[in-house]
């Protein structure tokens, strides 16, 4: 047995005792914690929100840890975790400051800085461009999402969610290509 | 224009270098250079999302996992002997024809009762000496501080700190010293709080070292 498996098995073995094993349950939490935070950080782009999000997700996965019927359950938490990052964009909310405003730390350098922030802006600025079932793959797989996972979570196959990723890393370079004279490495797509 | 074995071998490339980098030990075959592989890379590069606070994970994990504790030892109260018994809040839903015959019955009882001693009404000379009770004085407590207290509610309150209602319990309070004393077990008062609607509550704990939270003002004098 590989150790993906075993470490799949393991989770499916704590899922299981979740519900009535508190252990069990705070070892799912320290598994998939970061993980579901730097998800809904990518979906709301503020810690607070983002903090929110996650207390929501765990708190709604352990009162619904009896209810879980197996199956994967990275896929059944990051599920919860887009319905919850879903409804909270729909509420009304104050508008934060952005988080990525000039600080203090003389490292790496504004300039250095200013040149990485405009390509990750950039970055999700495509991101954001992508049609929606290719964006929540990419989201889903940065968050540490195996492919059969968010074939899972998507309710997709997983042909179809290869399919999809190729064609948004294809997207991306596409978008990134016309945006830059000769494009990435002198190709083009 | 690509073949669609091309798209598919593209896709399981991208789809194997993607999950080695999630899944960790690295696959047998050699990653491919293809573009898309390159554009993994830069988006993984650009992927700056930070870990949370381990101050927040620990604290959302120490609130799950007490809220886990909280509920487990509600749910084992709530079928625990201990001489204790929970009010049930359903009981003209579990209404049954059997007990409508019942009380129909024990009604039917007292109308007789209620006729028999109207007969002696008319015999006033002959008529039974009946005391009353409830009238009487002696129904107040006699016993000094001792009072018995029927926990008849339920209902979660917000007391701003962490609360856990025991389930119907009869016990014996005593003032001095501050205690609970139920017939079998004892209840030791630990704190007490008043809630947002100026209700008291008694923070006890049990023998077997279950905590809870009582009403003060489900208290009865036991003689009333």
């Amino acid at each position: 047995m590989s150790h993906d498996q075993r470490e799949r098995d393991h989770i499916a073995s704590l899922a299981a005792r979740a519900a009535s094993d508190r252990a069990a349950f705070g070892e799912l939490y320290d598994r998939f914690a970061t993980a579901i935070f730097r998800y809904c950080y990518r979906r709301t782009g503020n810690r607070e929100l983002a903090e929110d999000a996650m207390s929501q997700t765990f708190t709604r996965a352990f009162e619904g840890m009896s209810g879980f019927g197996g199956g994967s359950f990275p896929a059944w938490l990051f599920t919860i975790a887009h319905n919850v990052v879903i409804n909270q964009a729909r509420r009304p909310r104050f508008e934060p400051l952005p988080e990525d405003m000039p600080t203090a730390d003389p490292q790496p350098g504004p300039e250095a800085v200013a040149l990485m922030q405009d390509e990750r802006a950039r970055i999700v600025a495509l991101l954001d461009c992508l049609p929606s079932d290719q964006r929540r793959v990419v989201e889903f797989r940065l968050s540490g999402l195996s492919g059969a996972e968010i074939a899972a979570v998507m309710e997709r196959s997983v042909p179809a969610i290869k399919m999809l990723q190729l064609r948004a890393m294809r997207r991306l370079r596409s978008e990134l290509s016309a945006c830059e004279p000769g494009g990435i490495n002198g190709e083009q797509f | 224009m690509a073949s669609n074995s091309d798209e598919v071998r593209a896709a399981e490339a991208l789809n194997s270098a993607w999950d080695r980098r999630v899944l960790g030990p690295p696959a047998e075959e050699p990653a491919l250079d293809t573009p898309e592989l390159k554009q993994l890379a830069q988006l993984l590069a650009c992927d700056d999302a930070p870990d949370p606070e381990p101050t927040f994970v620990a604290q959302l994990r120490d609130n799950l996992l007490s809220e886990a504790v909280s509920r487990r030892l509600s749910s084992r109260s709530s079928s625990a002997s201990l001489g204790i018994t929970k009010t049930s809040p359903t009981l003209w839903t579990q209404l049954s024809w059997r007990r409508v015959a019942l009380a129909a019955v024990i009604a039917a009882c007292f109308t007789l009762a209620i006729s028999a001693g109207s007969s002696f009404l008319r015999d006033e000379a002959n008529a039974p000496t009946v005391a009353s009770v409830l009238a009487s004085p002696a129904g107040t407590p006699t016993a000094g501080p001792t009072t018995t207290a029927w926990v008849i509610s339920t209902t979660a309150i917000s007391v701003g700190h962490e609360v856990t209602l025991l389930p119907h319990i009869e016990a014996t309070a005593t003032n001095d010293p501050p205690n609970l004393v139920v017939p079998t077990t004892g209840l030791t008062v630990l704190d007490s709080a008043t809630d947002g609607t100026g209700q008291r509550w008694l923070r006890v704990q049990t023998n077997d070292g279950r905590a809870g939270w009582l009403p003060q003002s489900d208290t009865r004098s036991p003689q009333q």
